[in-house]
């Protein structure tokens, strides 16, 4: 038997253990019970699994089913900072090979977060738009990376570091990136779409991708559910989930080729004349589609920030100019339509100068007794100032506001100038009489291409269409063709007579004589405005316009050419009038409208200035 | 057979049962299956061998300097380990021969040889020499062995039950509280001069520092034994295992009971091990010789010590040791043994029939 004092201490080691265990009982229910909420919050964080799902952004695409934009997914790659340690240079050597980085950067990026957060759990971007197969690769070979490490003689610690950098050092978020198989074309109508701050979904900037930004982005899904230790997700353990719901392609009634070439012949009218910019657009007069639409100085959607923001938005749409003489196209309306005149109605032009009010109007040109048509086509300013005064601001102001001026118009575009219109209630009839020539009223060049289609489409306006929502994959017979909410804006009559006066407007004569094809009959009505800021008109500062019709009795595409403030020539007759007769021809080219003229029919003629009215 | 014995019989067979419910549940690929079958054979394994400890003749054993021979096999072995292409790596450490761990045998086979030297020299241990130095002398060695591998946490195991041998072995306090004081200044100073050692101390001092490094395997633990509270998320249910806490089938199968069971789980598993320490001190109490005394209660207190550390390690209270859980762990070796260490505290208060007792005084005779 033992002595007493043995039994001693086999007691006390054997009630040591006892109490040792009785203590690590009550650290048991501190961990369970007292700190549960704690520290199961805590726990539930490292197993909690949120995340968004995103649908891909539809595509946007032209009326043949060219792709204009499209997405690619891609890998937005981040380093966890603190998994460094002091080993900063080594990871970014290997994170560098692999990711094709310098490790210098990598490091820089590192010791910056380390100064920002000291300690702080947190992740760093090293790269942005990493394509998806090359992440891919990346990780797979991050799972064997050595580090540089020799793996026959690490020690437990280096193990364990080499452990957790495989697995968490690195890792990549879902992102997408906008691309654009056409480069520059159509840029400004398309706008951008770019990453929102909160990273995942792209948003559109402006543009149509900004205009139908719902429908292309869709619905994102959610997913909450647990993951391993991985960040995988454990399918068995979701508790939502909801998929996201893709958006619909936009297909675009734009027709790219002849896009292409208008844009081509824009830019090099531009820089010819050096002009600050201008816009053109080709409508189909039956249908109301937008068939081009092109600016200029346009930029380049996939680096926007190469460009200047003015250049990103679409002087189509979002200039807002006064008409000059193009708005006697609508005051001529009124006048046929209301039965004030006829196109052989005479009307007295002053010689030139006719005070009203306290303004004194002058033509360009000196004119006596006329016909209207003669004052259209020579584009007289006084014969429409008294015509202005005889239709009243109540019966002109409707017309304009019929024919779509004064408020937005009815395409969807993000950011389209809405414009000014004139007063019903105008009282003074200076600005009555300036308005009827297109002084004092604003117009974006989309308006007056809709307001003339209206004309051109026998006095009937439609709902013009640019883009239309089409489920992915969605064949041509979806498409509508049939123009939607049509109105009658002035009678076939009128509409025939104005078409007419047009006619004669691009005749030798004409202001827009310069525009004569030896293939085609034209009608056309130029305009050049004088462009004003807070202090009044600038002088030498022009907007030259042209509208023409093509062709000029039964008219299938209304196009609108525009030039802001050309330097070389700024009549409208000169300078835009041969752009219209270009992309007219190109157009009638590419949609199959046979010439109505016999080759040589065009009757020579030369005349030492050309017919412009004067602002 | 003795109460004390069904009643250490009983808790071991439940923490074994539990250990294989365990990790049945922390396999989440059916491929994993393979090593609950291994488990199964392990357990089979060790109570052949714990029947074998059960009904070992130590008296012959005894006379034939068994114990000696154990010990020198232990080192052998040891040594053995350390011979690169002999000895297995794994995880940074050499401790494998083949599949078991040679540490393991040598935990029993110190208390073995100490329960023996003690046993033969009673009236000897009041002195320095012979109750201190030299039994310190043999076991420091076998530990500075296992410490070579490295284990520390194993080493540190043996220096602690060898102590405990010691005081109940009757080596007088002045001798050994100095000895204790040594050893104690000395893990300190491995610690301060062995970076990962130091960090996983401050990782242990301040979890919220070093969460994603060093720390983070014992404060996911604490994550995973949080997530029970009273009685647990259902078995099979937790998420601790998904590789959040890495060696969750080993070392920290605590934490994966304490998930699926709760406070339920955790405190069945120390009343289960309070109540083997019991019945194991009160065999040592009754038993018929000094030996068998020293025996069960080294054994008793190693197996007791280890629950300690390893579950204090999952809760926290104790820096990582690489110790794990008697019974419940996955693991070979460490499972028969201490499964033969079960066999041999029980051997150690079995009844003896009155002709075994005879023999027994007749061999008593000779000095002890």
């Amino acid at each position: 038997m033992l002595r007493a004092g043995q039994y001693k201490w086999l007691f006390f080691f054997a009630a040591a253990l006892l109490a040792g265990f009785v203590g690590l009982g009550a650290r048991c229910y501190a961990i369970q019970v007292t700190r549960f909420e704690e520290l199961s919050a805590e726990g539930r964080r490292y197993t909690q699994y949120h995340r968004v799902l995103l649908p891909r952004r539809r595509e946007i695409l032209d009326r043949n089913g060219l792709r204009l934009v499209v997405s690619v997914p891609e890998k937005t790659v981040l380093l966890d900072p603190e998994l460094c340690g002091p080993d900063v240079a080594r990871v970014a050597e290997t994170c560098g090979r692999l990711l094709k980085l310098s490790p210098a950067e990598i490091t820089r990026a590192v010791e910056a977060a380390e100064k920002r957060a000291p300690g702080k759990h947190g992740a760093i971007v090293i790269k942005r738009h990493v394509p998806v197969a090359e992440w891919d690769a990346v990780s797979s070979a991050l799972r064997l990376e050595t580090f540089g490490l020799e793996s026959g003689t690490l020690s437990r610690r280096d193990s364990q570091r080499l452990g957790a950098w495989r697995s968490r050092l690195l890792w990549a978020t879902e992102s997408e990136v906008r691309q654009y198989p056409y480069g520059s074309r159509l840029a400004q109508v398309l706008g951008i779409a770019t990453p929102s701050d909160e990273g995942g979904s792209l948003v559109g900037q402006c543009g149509l991708e900004l205009t139908y930004d719902e429908t292309l982005r869709g619905r994102p899904g959610v997913c909450d559910s647990e993951q391993d230790a991985m960040g995988i997700e454990l399918p068995a353990r979701r508790v939502r989930y909801e998929p996201a719901v893709p958006g619909k392609d936009l297909r675009l009634t734009i027709d790219l080729p002849l896009q292409q070439a208008v844009e081509d012949l824009l830019s090099n009218t531009v820089s010819s004349a050096q002009a600050d910019g201008g816009c053109a657009i080709v409508m189909d007069a039956a249908s109301f589609e937008f068939l081009a639409i092109a600016g200029s100085p346009s930029f380049n959607p996939a680096a926007p920030g190469g460009s200047p923001m003015g250049n990103w938005s679409c002087p189509a749409f979002a200039s807002r100019v006064e008409p000059g003489s193009v708005a006697k196209l609508f005051t001529l309306a009124a006048g046929l339509e209301y039965g004030l005149i006829t196109l052989d109605s005479s009307v007295y032009c002053e010689q030139g100068a006719w005070r009203t009010g306290r303004v004194v109007l002058h033509d360009h040109s000196a004119l006596g007794t006329v016909t209207f048509r003669e004052g259209f086509v020579r584009s007289s300013n006084i014969a429409f100032g008294k015509l202005g005064q005889q239709l009243g601001a109540a019966r002109l102001s409707q017309t304009l506001r019929s024919f779509g001026f004064g408020h937005a118009p009815e395409v969807r575009f993000a950011g389209a100038a809405v414009g000014l219109g004139l007063s019903p209630s105008e009282p003074s009839v200076e600005k009555l009489v300036q308005a009827s020539f297109g002084q004092g009223i604003a117009v974006s060049p989309a308006q007056l291409a809709i307001a003339a289609c209206a004309i051109a489409h026998g006095g009937t306006m439609c709902r013009p269409v640019l883009a239309r929502e089409v489920e992915a994959g969605a064949g041509q017979a979806e498409i509508a063709a049939a123009p939607e909410l049509p109105r009658r804006v002035i009678s076939e009559a009128t509409a025939r007579q104005i078409l007419e006066a047009c006619k004669a407007v691009a005749a030798p004569g004409g202001t827009a004589e310069s525009a004569m094809s030896p293939r085609f009959t034209f009608g056309a009505k130029t305009g050049t405005s004088q462009k004003s800021n807070e202090h009044g008109y600038r002088p030498g500062a022009y907007y030259s316009t042209i509208i023409g019709f093509l062709p000029a009795d039964h008219p299938r595409l209304v196009i609108l050419a525009a030039l802001d403030e050309p330097k070389q020539g700024y009549y409208a007759g000169v300078v835009v009038s041969p752009l219209f007769r270009a992309i007219a021809e190109r157009a009638a080219e590419r949609l199959g409208i046979a010439p109505d003229k016999a080759p040589g029919a065009m009757v020579a003629r030369s005349r030492p200035n050309s017919r412009e009215d004067k602002p | 057979m003795k109460p004390s014995v069904v009643g250490l019989l009983l808790a071991v067979g439940a923490l074994c049962a539990l250990g294989a419910v365990m990790l049945l549940s922390s396999m989440v690929e059916a491929a994993h299956l393979g090593r609950f079958q291994q488990h199964l054979c392990w357990l089979g394994l060790g109570l052949v061998g714990g029947c074998g400890g059960f009904f070992l003749p130590w008296d012959k054993l005894r006379q034939h300097d068994a114990p000696a021979w154990l010990l020198a096999l232990a080192f052998g072995a040891l040594f053995l380990v350390l011979v690169p292409g002999v000895g297995t790596r794994h995880g940074g450490a050499r401790r494998w021969l083949g599949h078991t761990q040679p540490s393991e045998f040598a935990k029993i086979v110190l208390v073995i040889f100490l329960a023996d030297y003690a046993a033969r020299r009673q009236s000897a241990m009041g002195k320095l020499g012979a109750g201190l130095v030299v039994p310190g002398a043999i076991a420091a060695s076998l530990a500075c062995l296992v410490v070579a591998e490295p284990d520390w946490g194993t080493a540190c195991l043996l220096g602690a039950v060898a102590l405990a041998m010691l005081a109940v072995g009757g080596c007088k306090p002045r001798y050994f509280v100095p000895a204790v004081v040594v050893m104690a200044g000395f893990v300190l100073l491995s610690i301060h001069f062995n970076s990962l050692r130091a960090e996983r101390v401050q990782a242990w001092l301040h979890p919220e520092r070093y969460r994603e490094g060093v720390g983070w395997q014992g404060w996911q633990s604490i994550l995973a034994l949080s997530g029970g509270h009273f009685f647990g998320v259902a078995p099979g249910g937790g998420r601790q295992k998904l590789g959040f806490v890495p060696e969750s089938q080993t070392d920290f199968i605590l934490t994966l009971v304490g998930e699926e069971m709760g406070l339920a789980g955790t405190w069945s598993v120390l009343l289960l091990f309070a109540v083997i320490v019991y019945f194991g001190m009160k065999i040592a109490w009754r038993a018929r010789d000094p030996f068998r005394q020293f025996l069960a209660f080294g054994l008793t207190f190693l197996i007791g010590l280890q629950a300690f550390i390893n579950i204090a390690v999952v809760c926290g209270v104790l820096p990582n040791k690489g110790i794990p859980l008697p019974f419940v762990s996955y693991g070979g070796s460490g499972t028969v043994c201490l499964l033969v260490a079960v066999g041999m505290i029980a051997g150690a208060g079995r009844t003896v029939s009155a002709v075994q007792r005879a023999v027994d005084e007749g061999d008593r005779d000779e000095p002890a």
